[in-house]
């Protein structure tokens, strides 16, 4: 009976999670032109172009919940393109500071320190305190970063692991550098 | 292009180290150290069937973490052929661990676009088993296993006088019974 219970109560933990996190079928008809951008766009000149940059360069008025959908998207669909394949869904699905704000988590994790103050991050990741608590609200979305009270600093831990031990050839030390081409679209690369 | 840096970088970081129950022992020391084990492998090989590592079981083996980008780890192969097919009769084997590299389809692409040959097996990797081995910080990273299934050394990056320390550190293994 406890055993059913508790069985029932994860199902339900999982099934709550997953509906959190679920995959949107479709994309919109502009969601679709910055995936469009991208796919065009991923391997040319070692290009992993992110999702922010792919929306910009597109033009329009996209917001951080359409990169959230596309970022989803992406993330269940690695056939879509080898770029994913090979580097994963986290490098164009995060901005440059929720990469940095994840890594110095991270690694204050593995190190067993206190998790950084909002001021040491604002400072390490160079933006502002709203920029960092939008970056740790993504974060925590895309199911990378949990709040945690006993982290210290800024209350947040990583989520599982992985990402504790994502450095090194893990996904999250691939800083994406942001080039430009002379006559060509801006990039991200490795 | 950072990536492959980042491995050259690492190239420059002479490093092997043994493996002590997750701390790093220096091999010059004469103590006995209690060795990790190799982690079980379940992998999917380049044609699309599982390989286990209790294929690997009563055998030295060299393990290879290589991805198919990483220009270090390509100079590499024809030394691992070279030894593979030396040492093979001598209960010694080799295991090319592809990661992040896509799927199996896109490695094998990669191979025949770059025409490498690739003697000794080949299989598909990922971050759990990077980590099980005790962390994989850039390409390439071999470890050498010994006949007993434990993990008696780690070799960081690719220098100068990699191949010539793991072949000797080969045939001590062999010579042990």
């Amino acid at each position: 009976m406890r055993k059913a219970f508790t069985a029932t109560i994860v199902l339900f933990m999982l099934s709550v999670s997953a509906a959190a996190q679920a995959p949107q079928a479709t994309l919109t008809a502009d969601q679709q032109k910055v995936l469009d951008y991208l796919l065009a766009h991923w391997g040319r000149d070692t290009a992993v172009t992110g999702i922010d940059l792919g929306m910009k360069i597109v033009g329009g008025r996209y917001t951080t919940e359409d990169r959230y959908s596309l970022a989803v998207y992406i993330r269940e669909h690695p056939e879509l393109h080898r770029v994913v394949r090979t580097f994963g869904w986290v490098p164009v699905a995060l901005t440059r500071e929720e990469k940095v704000t994840a890594r110095l988590l991270s690694r204050a994790e593995r190190e067993k320190r206190s998790a950084p103050t909002m001021a040491e991050l604002s400072r390490a990741v160079e933006a502002r305190p709203a920029v960092i608590r939008e970056s740790l609200r993504m974060l925590e979305r895309f199911g990378i970063v949990r709040a945690d009270a006993t982290a210290g600093g800024v209350g947040y831990w990583m989520a599982n692991d992985d990402y504790v031990n994502w450095e090194g050839t893990n996904k999250i030390d691939f800083m994406y550098h942001r080039v430009q081409i002379e006559g060509q679209d801006p990039l991200d690369t490795y | 292009m950072g990536a492959t840096l980042f491995a050259m970088a690492l190239s420059a970081t002479l490093a092997a180290q043994g493996v002590d129950g997750g701390a790093v022992r220096s091999h010059t020391s004469s103590a006995a150290v209690r060795l990790r084990p190799m982690p079980p492998l379940d992998l999917e090989t380049l044609d699309g069937k599982r390989f286990s590592s209790s294929s690997l079981s009563g055998k030295v083996v060299l393990v290879d973490f290589w991805a198919t980008w990483c220009m270090p780890c390509l100079q590499e192969i024809p030394t691992w052929n070279h030894l593979y097919k030396r040492y093979a009769s001598k209960r010694f084997t080799m295991l090319g661990v592809t990661v992040q590299s896509g799927w199996a389809s896109d490695i094998r692409g990669d191979i025949k676009e770059a025409k490498l040959e690739i003697d000794y097996p080949l299989v598909v990797g990922n971050d759990k088993v990077a980590r099980e081995f005790g962390g994989v910080f850039g390409f390439p990273t071999t470890f050498l296993v010994n006949r007993s299934g434990k993990i008696y050394k780690k070799y960081t990056g690719q220098y100068p006088e990699k191949a010539a320390q793991i072949e000797a550190d080969i045939q001590k293994l062999l010579s042990e019974q």
